[in-house]
């Protein structure tokens, strides 16, 4: 790659406009030490860096920076200090319900005042069956795409599997789509989702707790396989329509494990539908190793 | 481990030091991101919302860039560029993928093809940072040295980075040949560097 052939493609790069080979080949040619041409790669950089100066500021809501905190330091379970005197008028969270416990005065549910309890009730089982699913599992092989996951609706994951489970994954393409129902004084779904074996019993592998008072998904899942340094996983979340879409990467541990709280930005939203897809960076194309696609109707 | 946070926020350009900053976040020190979110946040949003065109959804990314940044700070290579530049990019690409992912949606729900006009970035000279009102001194410099740019120029560098169009885009939008779209962008990127480091040197901006 001669050098003018480089500087023509510096901008591509710094943009990631470039495909693998082309960006080998520039990335070999910086490396190789030209001069010139790293001179002009830093020119690029400065110039963008002025450009975007151009770009004038938006407001920020303190609820996002509080949400992205909140996000970052793994769950909601930590509260921040801003949430040391909580607002009445504020929703109020699986997570920081639990951290303030039953005796929070403050606590304000949007629902009936008798479905209090049993949100509470529900939130905690739900949280224990996840948790409880995850650490007994740990010693299980990984998901592939040649495993079948069922999900089991009702509330904790209570009710027979028979009464709710749809196979999805394996064969199928694209996995049909798996609506659960909440019932009408309920405040949490709760699908669990499972790994079945011709050869063994069903497999826990997590569950997804739709929160529809703290406006929440909490996503638990094991057994996921490492994904490569250009891959990653990532939950979707949309409404029915497709006008609300958003992207949470995940998060997976060393063991293959993850733990993660997506919150609803809109407090309109009124289903959602998560599909996790390990997807190659920057296509959007999914690698099909593990395909699962839940869909809460609240 | 604290971050003296007063000292920041009274002098946001010199008192922290980004590297500083993202060491921070590879000992996950919540303060080093808060401090980050109100240094770049308005300008990630800003551009988010550029090419969203849409609020909630610029915020919502602007989160997934910041969290990103605290989930693997290690990315960042101080070397090829600023923080806020990396910070930036990131979020024009995230703000594309939120684009693409509408698309994909609408695909699935259509079983059709994609790429209506409702997808498309936003390419209208309106919604244009150049075009917008700007409140700080460099951002006034650095609108008044885009506007000192060629036509071509400027029109590439507006489609390319505030609407978030892929070069391909730019070109067949502007009805340019690929390589001149490429030259035009560098040149003027280039041109706004040495305009700017014109008015530093001339003390008119920092």
């Amino acid at each position: 790659m001669n050098c003018q052939a480089v500087q023509d493609q510096l901008v591509a790069f710094v943009l990631d406009e470039l495909s693998v080979e082309e960006r080998a080949d520039l990335e070999l040619h910086i490396q190789e030490g030209c001069e010139e041409c790293n001179q002009q790669l830093r020119d690029v950089y400065d110039g963008i860096d002025l450009l975007f100066d151009a770009v004038p500021r938006s407001q920020i809501s303190r609820k996002v920076v509080d949400r992205t905190l909140a996000l970052a330091s793994g769950s909601m379970a930590k509260p921040c200090n801003k949430y040391d005197e909580p607002s009445v008028s504020e929703p109020r969270t699986i997570a920081r319900f639990r951290d303030y416990g039953l005796s929070d005065a403050h606590f304000t549910p949007r629902t009936s005042p008798g479905s209090s309890l049993k949100f509470l009730l529900c939130s905690a089982a739900s949280f224990l069956v996840g948790i409880f699913g995850m650490a007994c599992l740990l010693s299980q092989s990984p998901l592939s795409k040649q495993q079948v996951v069922n999900h089991q609706e009702g509330l904790n994951g209570s009710q027979p599997p028979e009464s709710g489970s749809i196979d999805f994954g394996g064969a199928t393409p694209l996995p049909p789509s798996v609506r659960i129902a909440n019932d009408a004084t309920g405040s949490t779904s709760f699908v669990s989702l499972r790994q079945t074996n011709s050869s063994l019993p069903d497999q826990l592998r997590g569950c997804v707790i739709w929160d529809f008072i703290g406006k929440q998904i909490h996503f638990y899942g094991s057994h996921f396989p490492r994904p490569s340094a250009k891959h990653e996983y990532v939950l979707w979340v949309t409404n029915k329509a497709g006008s609300d879409f958003r992207r949470h990467p995940l998060t997976i541990g060393s063991d293959g494990s993850c733990e993660q709280v997506v919150e609803m930005i809109s407090s309109d939203v009124p289903s959602v539908y998560v599909s996790l897809e390990q997807v190659a960076d920057k296509s959007l194309v999914p690698t099909g190793e593990i395909e699962l696609s839940v869909e809460v109707d609240p | 481990m604290s971050i003296e946070l007063v000292k920041y926020t009274e002098n946001s350009r010199t008192s922290v030091e980004d590297n500083y900053l993202v060491e921070q976040l590879v000992v996950k020190n919540e303060e080093a991101l808060v401090c980050l979110i109100d240094r770049y946040g308005p300008q990630v949003c800003g551009l988010c919302e550029s090419i969203l065109n849409d609020q909630l959804d610029a915020q919502s990314v602007m989160s997934d860039v910041f969290l990103e940044l605290w989930n693997r700070p290690e990315n960042f290579d101080p070397h090829r560029g600023s923080l806020k530049t990396y910070l930036m990019l990131m979020a024009r690409s995230r703000s594309l993928d939120s684009l693409r992912s509408r698309k994909i949606r609408r695909k699935r729900e259509c079983n059709g093809a994609f790429g209506t006009s409702e997808d498309a970035p936003a390419a209208t000279t309106d919604a244009s940072p150049i075009h917008l009102s700007v409140k700080t001194e460099s951002c006034e410099k650095v609108t008044e040295s885009l506007l000192a740019l060629s036509q071509c120029q400027q029109d590439t560098l507006r489609l390319a980075f505030f609407s978030g169009l892929s070069h391909r885009q730019v070109a067949a939008q502007l009805e340019m040949p690929l390589g001149t779209v490429k030259t035009h962008i560098r040149k003027g990127l280039l041109r706004l560097k040495q305009m700017l480091s014109e008015f530093r040197e001339a003390g008119e901006i920092q």
